[in-house]
């Protein structure tokens, strides 16, 4: 009798097994206010796991991945060539299996960036390039399919010139639109209003999503009106450290809005849980309210 | 900020940057250092920017040729 007991506990699926869990993980210890976001998916009774961004802390990101038990990445997913978003990418593939690397193809010419994509290269890690149109990757389980819809930058990021700014390259962000069931979520990294009007233009219909990865850490560049009335988000989420971004006319615009609103830096790690059978909800490691950047911002004259 | 010799990341501002200093640029950086003062010199290098920006697309195209195309499922 006990024996069967301990054996049908074997075949009990975990507790959130049913439910697909995004965690905007708290990085707000990043120089420069990085994303890392964990998606992950137990439908099957196994949990297979995606990560988009490593922010620039990889031990950080690689000891919060081991928290949420993770043993292997289906797909480590970078939005765009800039040290917040990949500087961690080395110790988390140093610390985990990556079965699949998906990024825009911006050349970029900083030494981690080329010493990343030669790693990918030596690993053999399958690699998807979308820099056009839209590539769909979809994460399947027994029961259970994740899509995820990766939106490819302007043209003109494959050959982007070296006079490219900082802009230029969050302009040259992949998108990522997830679906599973009715509900979704839009992860646009840190695009800002030219690649945003790129999409608008180009896949209009894949922008509309229940929440709103706010793009560029709550900079006003990146969160305007107009992108509020075409994703139509109903939650937004922040990754931001709380010093540079995010910005307080973002906060006010989506304050008049009346959109719940977390951000990293006040709340912790941000968790969607999305439930089998419809209704998502957000919760978050700390309550209350989110903050604007407390620095003044460097690089202009002393 | 400035990646430095490939290893790391450093805040620098602006300011200090050359004027025309763009974010694939490559800077050589010297130092003439004496016992009361150190000048600091932070040129833009376009030769090392030209190679590493001829580096970086053929790391993209290397990938790319390893892309099986259309959609995925993992």
């Amino acid at each position: 009798m006990v024996i069967a007991l301990l054996c049908a506990s074997l075949f009990v699926p975990p507790a959130d097994s049913a439910v697909l869990l995004i965690r905007v993980l708290d990085v707000s210890d990043a120089r420069i206010g990085g994303d890392a976001i964990l998606i992950t998916d137990s439908a099957g009774g196994r949990a297979r796991h995606i990560l988009i961004d490593a922010s620039d802390l990889g031990r950080t990101i690689v000891t919060k991945l081991r928290h949420f038990h993770v043993d292997t990445l289906a797909a480590l997913i970078l939005s765009h060539p800039h040290a917040n978003p990949y500087g961690g990418m080395d110790e988390v593939l140093d610390a985990f299996p990556v079965r699949a690397f998906i990024y825009g193809g911006t050349p970029h010419g900083a030494s981690t960036y080329l010493a990343l994509l030669r790693r990918v290269a030596a690993l053999r890690i399958p690699t998807v390039t979308a820099d056009t149109g839209v590539r769909h990757v979809q994460l399947v389980t027994e029961t259970d399919t994740v899509t995820l819809a990766v939106l490819a930058p302007p043209p003109d990021c494959a050959n982007i010139a070296g006079s490219a700014t900082g802009h230029d390259i969050n302009d040259c962000s992949i998108g990522v639109r997830l679906s599973r069931g009715t509900f979704t979520a839009l992860f646009p990294g840190d695009a800002e209003d030219a690649e945003f009007a790129w999409w608008m233009m180009t896949q209009p219909a894949l922008l509309e999503a229940d929440v709103l990865k706010a793009s560029d850490h709550g900079s006003s560049s990146g969160t305007s009106a107009t992108v509020l009335d075409v994703v139509k988000p109903e939650a937004v989420l922040i990754s931001a450290n709380g010093r540079q971004q995010p910005l307080k006319h973002v906060l006010n615009l989506l304050t008049a809005r009346g959109l719940p609103t977390y951000c990293t830096a006040d709340n912790g790690t941000i968790t969607v849980r999305v439930p089998r059978d419809g209704g998502w909800k957000v919760t978050a490691e700390r309550s209350g309210k989110c903050h604007p950047h407390r620095e003044l911002t460097t690089g202009s004259l002393p | 900020m400035v990646e430095v010799d490939g290893t790391g990341f450093f805040d620098l501002p602006r300011w200090l940057l050359p004027a025309g200093a763009r974010g694939d640029d490559v800077l050589a950086v010297t130092v003439d250092a004496e016992q009361d003062r150190a000048v600091v010199t932070i040129m833009r290098d376009t030769a090392a920017t030209a190679q590493a920006k001829a580096e970086g697309a053929d790391a993209v195209a290397r990938l790319k040729r390893r892309d099986p195309g259309g959609d995925v499922r993992l």
